[in-house]
């Protein structure tokens, strides 16, 4: 790009030649520019057969399902909860439990951030696997 | 040559930057979530779309139904096995129609879904 053609021969040139420097920040900057919106943020989740809900498993322990309804009342297991108290309570019960599968049911009438908004408590209390109860 | 640089590089970064935004599906407004994963668009989503108003997208195709949209999943599918299914519900939106499309593919046997959501933290 800039380039000093020989009109001074004899005197030094006394400036760092910076086009090595612009050309790797550029690419840099490319990069970081593609990549940023290419990560594609996401919560996966698991649709199991009808048969898994709220039976027991092998080894005898029971599911935590977390229920919201249309009316926006929250419960883990049948016992009622507020949106604040869920992530500790999630929390106390996924510690002991091994296979830290959480079951969702929602109402059809909720809005779906809201149901999205629980599988991130979930997800931050400690579940590995999200899952859908099917009707 | 300088100005000629500029603007070629300025075009350039604008169809990078654009590109994988036409990739991802119709444009809806996302649940903002913490404790997401994160994982480059590769273009290897099956990306399903449901915007405000409830409309119904595969990829940029408009569907009309849940039926339309299995079938057009499904022969997805059989073309790319190693497809996953990349669902994008507008926050806004009840979750009655994301429950029965959810249901409608575990009934055709694809029963792993990846919800798209939004940095809670990044605003827009």
């Amino acid at each position: 790009m800039a380039m000093a053609i020989g009109s001074r021969k004899n005197s030094l040139r006394g400036d760092i030649n910076v086009t090595p420097l612009i050309d790797v920040v550029l690419v840099l900057l490319i990069i970081f520019m593609v990549l940023t919106p290419a990560m594609l943020k996401h919560v996966r989740i698991a649709v199991p057969d009808k048969t898994n809900d709220s039976t027991p498993s092998e080894d005898g322990e029971i599911p935590i399902v977390i229920e919201y309804t249309a009316r926006r009342e929250l419960t883990v297991n049948t016992e009622p909860l507020s949106f604040e108290h869920l992530a500790g309570r999630l929390a106390e019960r996924l510690r002991s439990d091994r296979r830290k599968v959480v079951f969702f049911k929602a109402d059809d009438d909720v809005a779906y951030g809201d149901v999205v908004k629980l599988m991130d408590i979930a997800r931050g209390a400690g579940a590995k696997t999200l899952a859908i109860v099917t009707r | 040559m300088t100005p000629l640089v500029d603007v070629v590089l300025v075009l350039l970064i604008i169809f990078m930057v654009v590109t994988p935004l036409i990739a991802s599906g119709v444009a809806v407004d996302l649940p903002r979530t913490e404790h997401h994963a994160k994982k480059a668009d590769d273009g290897k989503d099956i990306i399903i779309s449901v915007t405000a108003d409830e409309r119904l997208y595969m990829g940029l195709r408009r569907l009309a139904n849940i039926e339309e949209l299995v079938a057009a999943v499904r022969a997805e599918k059989r073309t790319s096995p190693e497809k996953t299914v990349f669902l994008k519900g507008d926050q806004q939106i009840s979750y009655g129609p994301i429950r029965r499309i959810m249901e409608a593919l575990h009934d055709v046997s694809i029963d792993d879904i990846i919800l798209g959501t939004e940095d809670l933290t990044e605003k827009r």
